[in-house]
């Protein structure tokens, strides 16, 4: 039995296919203006040697869920970023969630059910977007700043939370001739004490180890991870495809649907 | 023009404040506007006078900044001045303002009183004290209340007997007695979350004797109808003011109901009843100091436990699984209440989550958040 879920995300559409319990493909694809949901589960779906016709069950999640025409539930990309995650390490209890436009803390229980989330209000200033304008201002590709900012030696302050006014402050660091490096690690600690203020708005007991688990997109950025394992206090596990969690977490709640 | 709940004199856009004032003084008579839930408003009633509250609106501000509004106060108190400088109110013959926080209390007044000078032939700031459950703070309320009787009654130059205030007072509690009923039969599912709270507020707006009526004859049809199943997500909604009832339709599309409340625009206006058994303006001082569920703007020790309780006893009257805060940007009493009272719902493990609203609501944001909420209830999450 095959199933499917779909993350559509602010900025990427991303697709796991699941058989019998495994993952047999995933797929990632730019959101853009129309939306990609069928266009990403095809292709998920021809890596997998399968069709549509092959799905048993679709289940839909990220912000764009209401508009994904074929599949037959809708799920929260909170819910599932817990199914999913939890599913990929079992000691998982607190899940940082950093996507394009909105970060989010979410606590589970032992059986990974949630139990309490936060999300960020209404501003882009924690999230994947912030980074990306600042990738943008400094002229660099988004996938190098996290390598780059392991050289920092003296970490600038970025001191405005708005997005635009960090902007003019990057911008007037680099006319000041500071490294890109060092740029750049204060913007990761920036977005970091943001995502933190989050993280322990949602942490009332001891946060054990191997517990805090991160998710989205801007996981892979190694510099983001060590900034925010710096505010936070303890080590952050990582899957290997962080920013598949969601979309993995919807088709393991398909693969339920069709058992129940 | 004829009263209905379904179209509430008082929810938005329907009529302007001019027309909401005008239908009542085309009868001959006046209308005083008042901002809070925490205003006697049976004083008013009893000198022949139509209290109607003005909640602010989610319409952009167009005047407001001209007159160096501070930005940062919460948007209930930039749009009621932003109405206000509009010439909106210019119909109403009065204009009473409670202090309870600096924005909405006392800057709201002095405003009033500099930039929409002579708009109002009675303006009035009524001293509430801020703290509750004393002798003192009893006291004080009273010679309050007896000095606010005494300017009404020098601007209708006429003298409020005490017969009328006694009136006024059974004619209230009946209203937070119906009210209170059809709180009842929402939570048995005869009534819906968003009929209730309409109820709540036209009864802000509309003269409350024929407001009683209304509500009469609504819970008549009520309870002659087949109740809805209970199944659905059941919400305590906790917070101040709203401008309408996006949220609680919100929460109904995305299948959960709205069955409990402590909100300005709610429970906080009329649980409790004035005593009837003492001095008119004695009781009244103390029914709108002592009042549950508290005001957060109160210091009263115990205020934030009370409330606390308040909102508990609701959740197990109405069977209640989640309670989501709806607090409004820049209104620090209600945030400070609200990461106590979130500490110790979460020690209950009680469900909840925070929103914080502007101008809007901010659907889209919500609608994730609340069905998250919904899916943890529903056991999906």
């Amino acid at each position: 039995m095959y199933v499917a879920g779909v993350d559509s995300g602010a900025l990427t559409t991303k697709a796991v296919i699941l058989g019998d319990g495994k993952v047999l493909s995933h797929e990632i694809v730019l959101t853009g203006m129309g939306g990609k949901a069928h266009e990403v589960v095809e292709m998920a779906l021809s890596k997998a040697d399968l069709s549509t016709d092959d799905l048993a069950f679709v289940v839909a999640t990220g912000y764009g869920r209401i508009n994904v025409p074929f599949a037959a539930k809708q799920v929260t990309e909170i819910t599932c970023h817990g199914r999913g995650a939890h599913f990929l390490i079992p000691t998982t209890r607190m899940i940082i969630d950093v996507g394009g436009q909105d970060s989010k803390v979410i606590r589970l229980n032992e059986q990974g059910n949630v139990v309490d989330f936060a999300m960020n209000d209404k501003c882009a200033a924690g999230s994947g977007r912030f980074l990306e304008v600042m990738a943008n201002a400094l002229e660099i590709d988004l996938e190098e700043m996290g390598k780059l900012s392991l050289r920092s030696k003296k970490t600038v302050e970025i001191s405005s939370t708005c997005t635009v006014f960090a902007e003019s402050e990057v911008i007037s660091h680099i006319a000041s001739g500071i490294p890109k490096e060092d740029i750049i690690a204060g913007i990761h600690r920036a977005i970091a004490s943001r995502v933190a203020g989050l993280f322990f708005s949602k942490v009332r007991r001891k946060v054990e180890q191997d517990s805090v688990v991160m998710t989205g997109g801007v996981a892979k950025n190694i510099g983001m991870i060590k900034s925010l394992e710096e505010e936070i206090g303890i080590r952050i596990i990582v899957p290997p495809k962080p920013q598949i969690v969601g979309a993995l977490g919807a088709a393991l709640i398909a693969q339920e649907e069709c058992f129940m | 023009m004829e009263l209905s709940i379904k179209k509430p004199f008082f929810t938005p856009k329907d009529l302007s404040w001019h027309e909401r004032a005008k239908w009542w003084k085309d009868k001959g008579k006046r209308v005083l506007g008042y901002l809070c839930s925490d205003f006697p408003e049976e004083i008013v009633y009893a000198g022949g006078i139509l209290p109607i509250r003005i909640l602010g609106s989610n319409e952009a501000i167009s005047e407001a900044y001209k007159y160096s509004i501070n930005p940062y106060s919460c948007y209930v108190t930039r749009s009621i001045l932003d109405i206000a400088l509009k010439g909106e109110l210019s119909d109403f013959d009065g204009l009473a303002i409670t202090t309870t926080c600096d924005a909405c209390g006392l800057d709201i007044y002095w405003r009033m009183e500099d930039q929409v000078k002579g708009s109002f032939p009675f303006l009035y700031l009524l001293p509430r004290p801020s703290i509750s459950k004393t002798e003192s703070s009893h006291k004080f309320f009273r010679v309050e209340l007896f000095r606010f009787k005494e300017s009404l009654e020098e601007f209708l130059q006429e003298e409020i007997p005490k017969s009328s205030l006694a009136h006024a007072i059974k004619v209230y509690n009946q209203n937070r007695s119906l009210l209170r009923e059809i709180y009842d039969l929402r939570g048995e599912g005869f009534i819906s979350g968003v009929d209730a709270a309409s109820a709540v507020f036209s009864s802000m707006g509309n003269p409350k004797d024929e407001s009683n009526l209304l509500l009469s004859r609504m819970i008549e049809e009520a309870k002659v109808r087949e109740p809805k199943s209970s199944a659905a997500p059941r919400i305590h909604l906790s917070g101040s003011v709203l401008f309408n009832l996006e949220l609680f339709e919100l929460i109904e599309d995305l299948g959960g109901t709205v069955v409990s409340d402590d909100l300005c625009v709610g429970s906080r206006y009329f649980w409790d009843p004035v005593s009837t058994d003492r001095d008119p303006l004695e009781a009244l001082a103390t029914r709108y100091l002592d009042k549950e569920p508290a005001c957060p703007c109160m210091n009263t020790e115990s205020k934030v436990e009370d409330r606390l309780n308040f909102i508990l006893m609701m959740l197990e009257r109405y069977k209640a699984d989640a309670v989501v805060f709806c607090l409004h940007k820049y209104c620090d009493t209600h945030q400070l209440d609200y990461q106590i009272l979130a500490e110790e719902l979460e020690e209950r493990e009680i469900p909840f989550l925070v929103h914080i609203i502007e101008q809007n609501i901010g659907t889209a944001q919500l609608r994730t958040k609340l069905e998250a909420l919904f899916e943890i209830i529903n056991g999906r999450g």
